[in-house]
Protein backbone atom coordinates (compact mmCIF):
# COMPACT_ATOMS: atom_id res chain seq x y z
CA UNK A 1 0.00 0.00 0.00
CA UNK A 2 1.47 3.32 -1.11
CA UNK A 3 1.63 6.09 1.46
CA UNK A 4 3.54 8.69 -0.53
CA UNK A 5 1.60 10.94 -2.87
CA UNK A 6 2.94 12.54 -6.06
CA UNK A 7 2.59 15.86 -4.28
CA UNK A 8 5.01 14.76 -1.51
CA UNK A 9 7.46 13.54 -4.15
CA UNK A 10 7.28 16.86 -5.99
CA UNK A 11 7.82 18.80 -2.77
CA UNK A 12 10.91 16.70 -2.09
CA UNK A 13 12.06 17.31 -5.66
CA UNK A 14 11.75 21.05 -5.13
CA UNK A 15 13.63 20.80 -1.84
CA UNK A 16 16.48 19.13 -3.73
CA UNK A 17 17.30 22.61 -5.04
CA UNK A 18 18.82 23.13 -1.58
CA UNK A 19 20.87 19.90 -1.72
CA UNK A 20 24.17 21.77 -1.58
CA UNK A 21 23.12 24.65 0.69
CA UNK A 22 25.02 23.24 3.68
CA UNK A 23 27.67 21.26 1.78
CA UNK A 24 30.45 20.22 4.14
CA UNK A 25 33.82 18.51 3.84
CA UNK A 26 32.88 15.67 6.20
CA UNK A 27 29.70 14.13 4.75
CA UNK A 28 29.23 16.42 1.72
CA UNK A 29 25.50 16.73 0.78
CA UNK A 30 24.09 14.75 3.75
CA UNK A 31 22.08 17.58 5.32
CA UNK A 32 20.68 18.64 1.94
CA UNK A 33 19.52 15.08 1.21
CA UNK A 34 17.99 14.56 4.64
CA UNK A 35 16.29 17.96 4.36
CA UNK A 36 14.78 16.90 1.00
CA UNK A 37 13.59 13.45 2.03
CA UNK A 38 12.38 14.39 5.52
CA UNK A 39 8.75 15.11 4.56
CA UNK A 40 8.55 11.66 2.91
CA UNK A 41 10.08 9.94 5.95
CA UNK A 42 7.53 11.66 8.15
CA UNK A 43 4.67 10.23 6.08
CA UNK A 44 6.16 6.71 6.01
CA UNK A 45 6.95 6.60 9.75
CA UNK A 46 3.86 8.50 10.87
CA UNK A 47 3.16 6.13 13.77
CA UNK A 48 6.64 4.75 14.25
CA UNK A 49 8.99 7.18 15.99
CA UNK A 50 11.78 4.61 16.35
CA UNK A 51 11.58 3.89 12.62
CA UNK A 52 11.85 7.62 11.90
CA UNK A 53 14.86 7.94 14.21
CA UNK A 54 16.72 5.10 12.52
CA UNK A 55 15.82 6.51 9.07
CA UNK A 56 17.28 9.89 10.11
CA UNK A 57 20.44 8.16 11.33
CA UNK A 58 20.74 6.41 7.94
CA UNK A 59 20.37 9.56 5.91
CA UNK A 60 22.53 11.86 7.99
CA UNK A 61 25.52 9.84 6.80
CA UNK A 62 27.70 10.55 3.74
CA UNK A 63 25.89 11.55 0.57
CA UNK A 64 27.29 12.84 -2.70
CA UNK A 65 25.98 12.73 -6.25
CA UNK A 66 25.16 15.03 -9.15
CA UNK A 67 22.59 17.61 -8.03
CA UNK A 68 20.22 16.97 -10.97
CA UNK A 69 20.48 13.18 -10.87
CA UNK A 70 20.03 13.16 -7.08
CA UNK A 71 16.28 12.98 -7.70
CA UNK A 72 16.75 9.37 -8.89
CA UNK A 73 18.37 8.46 -5.55
CA UNK A 74 15.59 10.25 -3.70
CA UNK A 75 12.85 8.45 -5.64
CA UNK A 76 14.47 5.05 -5.21
CA UNK A 77 15.26 5.45 -1.51
CA UNK A 78 11.72 6.72 -0.82
CA UNK A 79 10.32 3.58 -2.40
CA UNK A 80 12.68 1.33 -0.44
CA UNK A 81 11.89 3.12 2.83
CA UNK A 82 8.22 2.54 2.11
CA UNK A 83 8.43 -1.06 0.89
CA UNK A 84 11.01 -2.76 3.09
CA UNK A 85 9.73 -4.45 6.19
CA UNK A 86 10.30 -2.74 9.55
CA UNK A 87 10.43 -6.01 11.47
CA UNK A 88 14.19 -6.35 10.92
CA UNK A 89 15.65 -2.80 11.24
CA UNK A 90 19.24 -4.02 10.79
CA UNK A 91 18.42 -5.65 7.46
CA UNK A 92 16.43 -2.62 6.30
CA UNK A 93 19.26 -0.32 7.27
CA UNK A 94 21.81 -2.45 5.41
CA UNK A 95 19.72 -2.75 2.25
CA UNK A 96 18.95 0.95 2.01
CA UNK A 97 22.57 1.94 2.75
CA UNK A 98 23.89 -0.46 0.10
CA UNK A 99 21.37 0.72 -2.51
CA UNK A 100 22.18 4.36 -1.81
CA UNK A 101 25.93 3.84 -2.07
CA UNK A 102 25.44 1.68 -5.16
CA UNK A 103 23.55 4.32 -7.17
CA UNK A 104 25.24 7.53 -5.98
CA UNK A 105 28.52 6.95 -7.83
CA UNK A 106 27.21 5.95 -11.29
CA UNK A 107 24.59 8.71 -11.23
CA UNK A 108 27.22 11.30 -10.28
CA UNK A 109 29.44 10.16 -13.15
CA UNK A 110 26.61 10.27 -15.73
CA UNK A 111 25.19 13.55 -14.42
CA UNK A 112 28.51 15.35 -14.20
CA UNK A 113 29.61 14.33 -17.67
CA UNK A 114 26.31 15.14 -19.37
CA UNK A 115 25.61 18.43 -17.58
CA UNK A 116 29.04 19.92 -16.83
CA UNK A 117 30.89 18.87 -19.95
CA UNK A 118 28.12 18.97 -22.55
CA UNK A 119 24.79 20.71 -21.81
CA UNK A 120 26.09 23.62 -19.72
CA UNK A 121 28.95 24.64 -22.07
CA UNK A 122 26.66 24.23 -25.10
CA UNK A 123 23.90 26.35 -23.52
CA UNK A 124 26.35 29.06 -22.52
CA UNK A 125 28.09 28.96 -25.89
CA UNK A 126 24.83 29.56 -27.77
CA UNK A 127 23.95 32.51 -25.52
CA UNK A 128 27.40 34.10 -25.55
CA UNK A 129 27.81 33.37 -29.25
CA UNK A 130 24.64 35.31 -29.95
CA UNK A 131 25.88 38.21 -27.80
CA UNK A 132 29.29 38.18 -29.56
CA UNK A 133 27.73 38.15 -33.03
CA UNK A 134 25.35 40.98 -32.17
CA UNK A 135 28.30 43.05 -30.93
CA UNK A 136 27.38 43.09 -27.22
CA UNK A 137 24.15 45.10 -27.65
CA UNK A 138 21.43 45.29 -24.97
CA UNK A 139 19.02 43.14 -27.02
CA UNK A 140 21.72 40.55 -27.62
CA UNK A 141 22.29 40.36 -23.85
CA UNK A 142 18.60 39.76 -23.13
CA UNK A 143 18.12 37.20 -25.92
CA UNK A 144 21.52 35.57 -25.34
CA UNK A 145 20.83 35.12 -21.61
CA UNK A 146 17.35 33.75 -22.31
CA UNK A 147 18.74 31.29 -24.89
CA UNK A 148 21.34 30.02 -22.38
CA UNK A 149 18.89 29.73 -19.49
CA UNK A 150 16.20 27.96 -21.55
CA UNK A 151 18.65 25.60 -23.33
CA UNK A 152 20.10 24.56 -19.97
CA UNK A 153 16.98 24.46 -17.79
CA UNK A 154 14.66 22.44 -20.05
CA UNK A 155 16.82 19.26 -19.92
CA UNK A 156 17.66 19.99 -16.27
CA UNK A 157 14.01 20.10 -15.16
CA UNK A 158 13.03 17.19 -17.41
CA UNK A 159 15.86 14.92 -16.20
CA UNK A 160 15.27 15.80 -12.57
CA UNK A 161 11.53 15.15 -12.38
CA UNK A 162 11.45 12.31 -14.91
CA UNK A 163 14.10 10.43 -12.94
CA UNK A 164 12.33 11.19 -9.67
CA UNK A 165 9.10 9.62 -10.90
CA UNK A 166 10.77 6.72 -12.70
CA UNK A 167 12.98 5.94 -9.70
CA UNK A 168 9.96 5.86 -7.39
CA UNK A 169 7.49 3.98 -9.58
CA UNK A 170 9.92 1.74 -11.55
CA UNK A 171 12.97 1.66 -9.31
CA UNK A 172 13.91 -1.89 -10.28
CA UNK A 173 14.14 -0.83 -13.93
CA UNK A 174 16.05 2.38 -13.24
CA UNK A 175 19.42 1.17 -14.48
CA UNK A 176 17.91 -0.56 -17.51
CA UNK A 177 16.32 2.76 -18.37
CA UNK A 178 19.59 4.64 -17.91
CA UNK A 179 21.41 2.09 -20.07
CA UNK A 180 18.84 2.55 -22.84
CA UNK A 181 19.60 6.26 -23.07
CA UNK A 182 22.97 6.24 -24.80
CA UNK A 183 24.58 9.04 -22.83
CA UNK A 184 27.96 8.69 -24.55
CA UNK A 185 26.38 9.29 -27.95
CA UNK A 186 24.23 12.10 -26.63
CA UNK A 187 27.29 13.85 -25.16
CA UNK A 188 29.16 13.35 -28.43
CA UNK A 189 26.30 14.88 -30.46
CA UNK A 190 26.08 17.92 -28.15
CA UNK A 191 29.86 18.42 -28.18
CA UNK A 192 30.10 18.09 -31.98
CA UNK A 193 27.25 20.53 -32.41
CA UNK A 194 29.03 22.89 -30.00
CA UNK A 195 32.17 22.68 -32.14
CA UNK A 196 30.20 23.49 -35.30
CA UNK A 197 28.52 26.45 -33.64
CA UNK A 198 31.88 27.60 -32.26
CA UNK A 199 33.25 27.65 -35.84
CA UNK A 200 30.34 29.88 -36.89
CA UNK A 201 30.75 32.20 -33.89
CA UNK A 202 34.49 32.54 -34.48
CA UNK A 203 33.97 33.39 -38.16
CA UNK A 204 31.36 36.01 -37.25
CA UNK A 205 33.42 37.42 -34.37
CA UNK A 206 36.62 37.69 -36.43
CA UNK A 207 34.79 39.40 -39.27
CA UNK A 208 32.73 41.80 -37.17
CA UNK A 209 35.04 42.73 -34.28
CA UNK A 210 36.02 46.37 -33.74
CA UNK A 211 39.08 45.80 -31.60
CA UNK A 212 41.98 45.39 -33.99
CA UNK A 213 45.59 45.70 -32.88
CA UNK A 214 46.90 45.80 -36.45
CA UNK A 215 45.00 48.10 -38.84
CA UNK A 216 44.92 45.50 -41.66
CA UNK A 217 42.07 43.25 -40.51
CA UNK A 218 43.18 40.14 -42.36
CA UNK A 219 46.66 40.20 -40.73
CA UNK A 220 45.07 40.99 -37.34
CA UNK A 221 42.76 37.99 -37.70
CA UNK A 222 45.58 35.73 -38.91
CA UNK A 223 47.62 36.63 -35.84
CA UNK A 224 44.67 35.91 -33.56
CA UNK A 225 44.13 32.49 -35.17
CA UNK A 226 47.77 31.61 -34.45
CA UNK A 227 47.33 32.76 -30.83
CA UNK A 228 44.10 30.72 -30.63
CA UNK A 229 45.90 27.56 -31.81
CA UNK A 230 48.79 28.13 -29.38
CA UNK A 231 46.41 28.61 -26.42
CA UNK A 232 44.35 25.54 -27.44
CA UNK A 233 47.57 23.49 -27.61
CA UNK A 234 48.68 24.75 -24.19
CA UNK A 235 45.28 23.88 -22.71
CA UNK A 236 45.45 20.41 -24.24
CA UNK A 237 48.73 19.90 -22.38
CA UNK A 238 46.86 20.69 -19.14
CA UNK A 239 48.35 24.16 -18.68
CA UNK A 240 46.18 26.00 -16.16
CA UNK A 241 44.21 29.04 -17.26
CA UNK A 242 45.91 31.25 -14.64
CA UNK A 243 49.34 30.33 -16.06
CA UNK A 244 48.13 31.20 -19.57
CA UNK A 245 46.80 34.57 -18.39
CA UNK A 246 50.09 35.36 -16.62
CA UNK A 247 52.05 34.41 -19.77
CA UNK A 248 49.82 36.67 -21.91
CA UNK A 249 50.34 39.64 -19.61
CA UNK A 250 54.13 39.14 -19.45
CA UNK A 251 54.37 38.78 -23.24
CA UNK A 252 52.16 41.86 -23.74
CA UNK A 253 54.44 43.92 -21.49
CA UNK A 254 57.47 42.61 -23.36
CA UNK A 255 55.95 43.45 -26.79
CA UNK A 256 54.80 46.86 -25.58
CA UNK A 257 58.31 47.80 -24.38
CA UNK A 258 59.86 46.54 -27.66
CA UNK A 259 57.44 48.72 -29.68
CA UNK A 260 58.57 51.60 -27.45
CA UNK B 1 29.26 56.76 -7.06
CA UNK B 2 26.20 56.60 -4.82
CA UNK B 3 26.73 54.52 -1.68
CA UNK B 4 23.12 53.23 -1.73
CA UNK B 5 23.65 51.85 -5.24
CA UNK B 6 26.83 50.03 -4.16
CA UNK B 7 25.00 48.51 -1.17
CA UNK B 8 22.08 47.45 -3.36
CA UNK B 9 24.38 45.97 -6.01
CA UNK B 10 26.43 44.06 -3.42
CA UNK B 11 23.25 42.56 -1.93
CA UNK B 12 21.93 41.60 -5.39
CA UNK B 13 25.30 40.06 -6.40
CA UNK B 14 25.59 38.14 -3.09
CA UNK B 15 22.09 36.70 -3.50
CA UNK B 16 22.61 35.82 -7.17
CA UNK B 17 25.94 34.15 -6.27
CA UNK B 18 23.99 31.55 -4.25
CA UNK B 19 22.83 30.09 -7.57
CA UNK B 20 26.41 29.19 -8.48
CA UNK B 21 26.46 26.31 -6.01
CA UNK B 22 24.24 26.68 -2.97
CA UNK B 23 20.70 26.91 -4.37
CA UNK B 24 19.26 25.45 -7.55
CA UNK B 25 22.00 26.10 -10.11
CA UNK B 26 19.56 27.64 -12.58
CA UNK B 27 22.41 29.44 -14.44
CA UNK B 28 21.36 32.95 -13.38
CA UNK B 29 24.65 33.42 -11.51
CA UNK B 30 26.65 33.19 -14.74
CA UNK B 31 29.16 36.03 -15.27
CA UNK B 32 27.48 37.37 -18.40
CA UNK B 33 24.18 37.79 -16.52
CA UNK B 34 25.65 39.41 -13.39
CA UNK B 35 27.90 41.58 -15.62
CA UNK B 36 24.89 42.73 -17.65
CA UNK B 37 22.76 43.45 -14.55
CA UNK B 38 25.60 45.40 -12.88
CA UNK B 39 26.28 47.33 -16.09
CA UNK B 40 22.58 48.12 -16.51
CA UNK B 41 22.22 49.42 -12.94
CA UNK B 42 25.37 51.54 -13.28
CA UNK B 43 24.36 52.95 -16.66
CA UNK B 44 26.89 51.16 -18.90
CA UNK B 45 25.44 47.80 -19.90
CA UNK B 46 27.89 47.41 -22.78
CA UNK B 47 30.89 47.28 -20.41
CA UNK B 48 29.10 44.72 -18.22
CA UNK B 49 28.26 42.45 -21.16
CA UNK B 50 31.80 42.60 -22.61
CA UNK B 51 33.46 41.76 -19.28
CA UNK B 52 30.80 39.20 -18.35
CA UNK B 53 31.08 37.32 -21.64
CA UNK B 54 34.88 37.18 -21.47
CA UNK B 55 34.86 35.92 -17.86
CA UNK B 56 32.16 33.44 -18.81
CA UNK B 57 34.15 31.90 -21.64
CA UNK B 58 37.50 31.80 -19.82
CA UNK B 59 36.11 30.05 -16.73
CA UNK B 60 33.46 27.96 -18.50
CA UNK B 61 35.35 24.75 -17.66
CA UNK B 62 35.05 25.06 -13.90
CA UNK B 63 32.39 22.65 -12.72
CA UNK B 64 32.00 22.24 -8.96
CA UNK B 65 32.47 18.45 -8.96
CA UNK B 66 32.89 16.62 -5.63
CA UNK B 67 35.06 18.54 -3.18
CA UNK B 68 36.57 20.87 -5.81
CA UNK B 69 35.81 24.52 -5.11
CA UNK B 70 36.26 26.68 -8.22
CA UNK B 71 36.90 30.44 -8.11
CA UNK B 72 33.74 32.54 -8.04
CA UNK B 73 33.21 33.73 -11.62
CA UNK B 74 30.18 35.75 -10.46
CA UNK B 75 32.53 37.76 -8.24
CA UNK B 76 35.14 38.22 -10.99
CA UNK B 77 32.49 39.56 -13.35
CA UNK B 78 30.77 41.73 -10.70
CA UNK B 79 33.93 43.37 -9.32
CA UNK B 80 35.54 43.85 -12.75
CA UNK B 81 32.37 45.47 -14.15
CA UNK B 82 32.04 47.89 -11.22
CA UNK B 83 35.70 48.93 -11.37
CA UNK B 84 35.71 49.39 -15.14
CA UNK B 85 32.50 51.47 -15.15
CA UNK B 86 33.77 53.68 -12.30
CA UNK B 87 37.11 54.22 -14.08
CA UNK B 88 35.38 54.98 -17.39
CA UNK B 89 33.25 57.58 -15.59
CA UNK B 90 35.95 59.24 -13.51
CA UNK B 91 39.11 59.17 -15.65
CA UNK B 92 39.57 61.80 -18.30
CA UNK B 93 40.24 60.41 -21.80
CA UNK B 94 40.19 56.77 -20.70
CA UNK B 95 41.63 53.88 -22.73
CA UNK B 96 38.61 51.55 -22.69
CA UNK B 97 40.44 48.26 -23.40
CA UNK B 98 43.24 48.96 -20.91
CA UNK B 99 40.64 49.77 -18.23
CA UNK B 100 38.72 46.56 -18.94
CA UNK B 101 41.90 44.51 -18.61
CA UNK B 102 43.02 46.37 -15.48
CA UNK B 103 39.60 45.77 -13.90
CA UNK B 104 39.79 42.07 -14.78
CA UNK B 105 43.14 41.92 -13.00
CA UNK B 106 41.39 43.23 -9.88
CA UNK B 107 38.36 40.96 -10.26
CA UNK B 108 40.31 37.71 -10.76
CA UNK B 109 42.02 37.60 -7.32
CA UNK B 110 38.70 38.66 -5.74
CA UNK B 111 37.02 35.65 -7.39
CA UNK B 112 39.74 33.29 -6.19
CA UNK B 113 39.44 34.75 -2.68
CA UNK B 114 35.67 34.09 -2.64
CA UNK B 115 36.54 30.50 -3.63
CA UNK B 116 38.82 30.33 -0.59
CA UNK B 117 36.06 31.75 1.63
CA UNK B 118 33.80 28.97 0.32
CA UNK B 119 36.35 26.41 1.54
CA UNK B 120 36.35 28.00 5.02
CA UNK B 121 32.56 28.12 4.90
CA UNK B 122 32.36 24.38 4.18
CA UNK B 123 34.68 23.69 7.11
CA UNK B 124 32.43 25.84 9.29
CA UNK B 125 29.42 23.79 8.12
CA UNK B 126 31.05 20.65 9.59
CA UNK B 127 31.16 22.34 13.01
CA UNK B 128 27.59 23.62 12.74
CA UNK B 129 26.33 20.14 11.79
CA UNK B 130 28.15 18.55 14.76
CA UNK B 131 26.55 21.12 17.02
CA UNK B 132 23.00 20.18 16.00
CA UNK B 133 23.38 16.51 15.00
CA UNK B 134 22.01 15.04 18.23
CA UNK B 135 18.94 17.25 18.05
CA UNK B 136 18.28 16.16 14.45
CA UNK B 137 18.62 12.50 15.48
CA UNK B 138 15.91 13.18 18.06
CA UNK B 139 13.57 14.04 15.12
CA UNK B 140 13.74 17.79 15.63
CA UNK B 141 13.46 18.72 11.97
CA UNK B 142 13.60 22.46 12.65
CA UNK B 143 17.37 22.07 13.21
CA UNK B 144 17.75 20.77 9.66
CA UNK B 145 16.10 23.94 8.37
CA UNK B 146 18.21 26.00 10.77
CA UNK B 147 21.48 24.52 9.42
CA UNK B 148 20.42 25.24 5.83
CA UNK B 149 19.37 28.82 6.65
CA UNK B 150 22.53 29.47 8.69
CA UNK B 151 24.74 28.27 5.86
CA UNK B 152 22.94 30.43 3.28
CA UNK B 153 23.05 33.42 5.62
CA UNK B 154 26.81 33.01 6.23
CA UNK B 155 27.40 32.87 2.46
CA UNK B 156 25.33 35.99 1.71
CA UNK B 157 26.77 37.93 4.65
CA UNK B 158 30.42 37.09 3.90
CA UNK B 159 29.93 37.99 0.23
CA UNK B 160 28.30 41.34 0.98
CA UNK B 161 31.07 42.29 3.45
CA UNK B 162 33.80 41.27 0.99
CA UNK B 163 32.20 43.09 -1.96
CA UNK B 164 31.76 46.29 0.05
CA UNK B 165 35.33 46.13 1.36
CA UNK B 166 36.81 45.60 -2.11
CA UNK B 167 34.70 48.35 -3.66
CA UNK B 168 35.09 51.01 -0.96
CA UNK B 169 38.76 50.40 -0.20
CA UNK B 170 39.81 49.33 -3.67
CA UNK B 171 38.42 51.93 -6.05
CA UNK B 172 40.48 54.95 -4.97
CA UNK B 173 43.62 52.82 -4.50
CA UNK B 174 43.21 51.13 -7.91
CA UNK B 175 42.58 54.50 -9.56
CA UNK B 176 45.86 55.86 -8.16
CA UNK B 177 47.74 52.74 -9.34
CA UNK B 178 46.21 52.99 -12.82
CA UNK B 179 47.09 56.68 -13.14
CA UNK B 180 50.69 55.99 -12.16
CA UNK B 181 51.15 53.30 -14.83
CA UNK B 182 53.62 54.16 -17.64
CA UNK B 183 52.35 54.33 -21.19
CA UNK B 184 53.99 51.00 -22.10
CA UNK B 185 52.04 49.16 -19.40
CA UNK B 186 48.77 50.76 -20.51
CA UNK B 187 49.56 49.54 -24.02
CA UNK B 188 50.41 46.08 -22.64
CA UNK B 189 46.96 45.98 -20.99
CA UNK B 190 45.35 46.86 -24.35
CA UNK B 191 47.28 44.06 -26.08
CA UNK B 192 46.25 41.59 -23.35
CA UNK B 193 42.60 42.59 -23.69
CA UNK B 194 42.81 42.12 -27.46
CA UNK B 195 43.69 38.45 -26.79
CA UNK B 196 41.11 37.80 -24.00
CA UNK B 197 38.11 36.79 -26.19
CA UNK B 198 40.43 34.39 -28.03
CA UNK B 199 41.49 32.81 -24.72
CA UNK B 200 37.80 32.22 -23.97
CA UNK B 201 37.13 30.71 -27.38
CA UNK B 202 40.22 28.46 -27.04
CA UNK B 203 38.99 27.26 -23.62
CA UNK B 204 35.65 26.19 -25.05
CA UNK B 205 37.39 24.63 -28.10
CA UNK B 206 39.52 22.56 -25.74
CA UNK B 207 36.49 21.60 -23.68
CA UNK B 208 34.47 20.33 -26.65
CA UNK B 209 37.52 18.87 -28.42
CA UNK B 210 37.40 15.65 -30.42
CA UNK B 211 39.23 14.83 -33.65
CA UNK B 212 36.09 14.91 -35.79
CA UNK B 213 34.83 17.97 -33.96
CA UNK B 214 38.05 19.93 -34.59
CA UNK B 215 37.98 19.08 -38.30
CA UNK B 216 34.33 20.12 -38.72
CA UNK B 217 34.98 23.26 -36.65
CA UNK B 218 37.77 24.50 -38.94
CA UNK B 219 35.76 23.73 -42.10
CA UNK B 220 32.75 25.68 -40.77
CA UNK B 221 35.01 28.52 -39.59
CA UNK B 222 36.73 29.02 -42.96
CA UNK B 223 33.52 28.59 -44.98
CA UNK B 224 31.63 31.17 -42.94
CA UNK B 225 34.61 33.55 -42.76
CA UNK B 226 34.77 33.59 -46.59
CA UNK B 227 30.98 33.90 -46.69
CA UNK B 228 31.02 36.90 -44.33
CA UNK B 229 33.83 38.43 -46.39
CA UNK B 230 31.96 38.00 -49.69
CA UNK B 231 28.63 39.27 -48.35
CA UNK B 232 30.38 42.05 -46.35
CA UNK B 233 28.47 40.82 -43.29
CA UNK B 234 25.10 41.89 -44.75
CA UNK B 235 23.24 38.73 -43.78
CA UNK B 236 20.33 37.88 -41.50
CA UNK B 237 22.33 36.63 -38.52
CA UNK B 238 19.35 35.20 -36.63
CA UNK B 239 18.51 33.00 -39.62
CA UNK B 240 22.11 31.80 -39.95
CA UNK B 241 22.39 31.05 -36.21
CA UNK B 242 19.31 28.81 -36.35
CA UNK B 243 20.55 27.25 -39.60
CA UNK B 244 23.97 26.48 -38.07
CA UNK B 245 22.41 24.83 -35.00
CA UNK B 246 20.11 22.67 -37.18
CA UNK B 247 23.00 21.85 -39.52
CA UNK B 248 25.11 21.09 -36.45
CA UNK B 249 22.64 18.55 -35.12
CA UNK B 250 22.31 16.88 -38.53
CA UNK B 251 26.10 16.63 -39.06
CA UNK B 252 26.84 15.52 -35.49
CA UNK B 253 24.06 12.91 -35.50
CA UNK B 254 25.36 11.58 -38.83
CA UNK B 255 28.94 11.33 -37.50
CA UNK B 256 27.79 9.60 -34.30
CA UNK B 257 25.57 7.11 -36.18
CA UNK B 258 28.44 6.38 -38.57
CA UNK B 259 30.84 5.80 -35.65
CA UNK B 260 28.27 3.50 -34.00
CA UNK B 261 27.99 1.39 -37.17
CA UNK B 262 31.79 1.13 -37.45
CA UNK B 263 32.05 0.08 -33.78
CA UNK B 264 29.39 -2.60 -34.25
Amino acid sequence: MKKISIFSLLISGLKLNFLQASWNFERLQNIGFLFSIYNILKVIYKNNIDGLKSAIKRHIEFFNTNIFFSSAVLGMISRLEEELDDSDPEKKNREIENSKIGVMGPLAAIGDSIFWSAIKPFALLTGIGYTYLMKFSFESFIYGSLISIITYNIPRIFVKYYLLMQAYYNYQKLFTLLQKIEFQHLIKIIKLNGMIFLGFIMAGYFYKKDLNLIPIKLIDNFLLIIIFILIAMALKRKTSISNILIAIIILSVFISYIIG
Amino acid sequence: MEIEKIFLLSIIAAIIELDAYYIGMFLISQPIIIGGITGYLLGNINAGIIIGSIVQLIWINNPPIGAFVPPSTTTISFISTIFSIVFLQTLSNPNKEAIFMFSLLIGIPAGYFVGQIDIWHRKLNVKIIHLFEDKIKQCKASYLVLIQILSIFVKIFSNIILFLLIIFLGISLAEKIYLSLPLQLIRALTISFWIMPIVGLAVIFNMLYSKEGARVHWVIFFLFYIFFFLTKGNINLNFFIILTIILGFVISSYIVIKTKKVTK
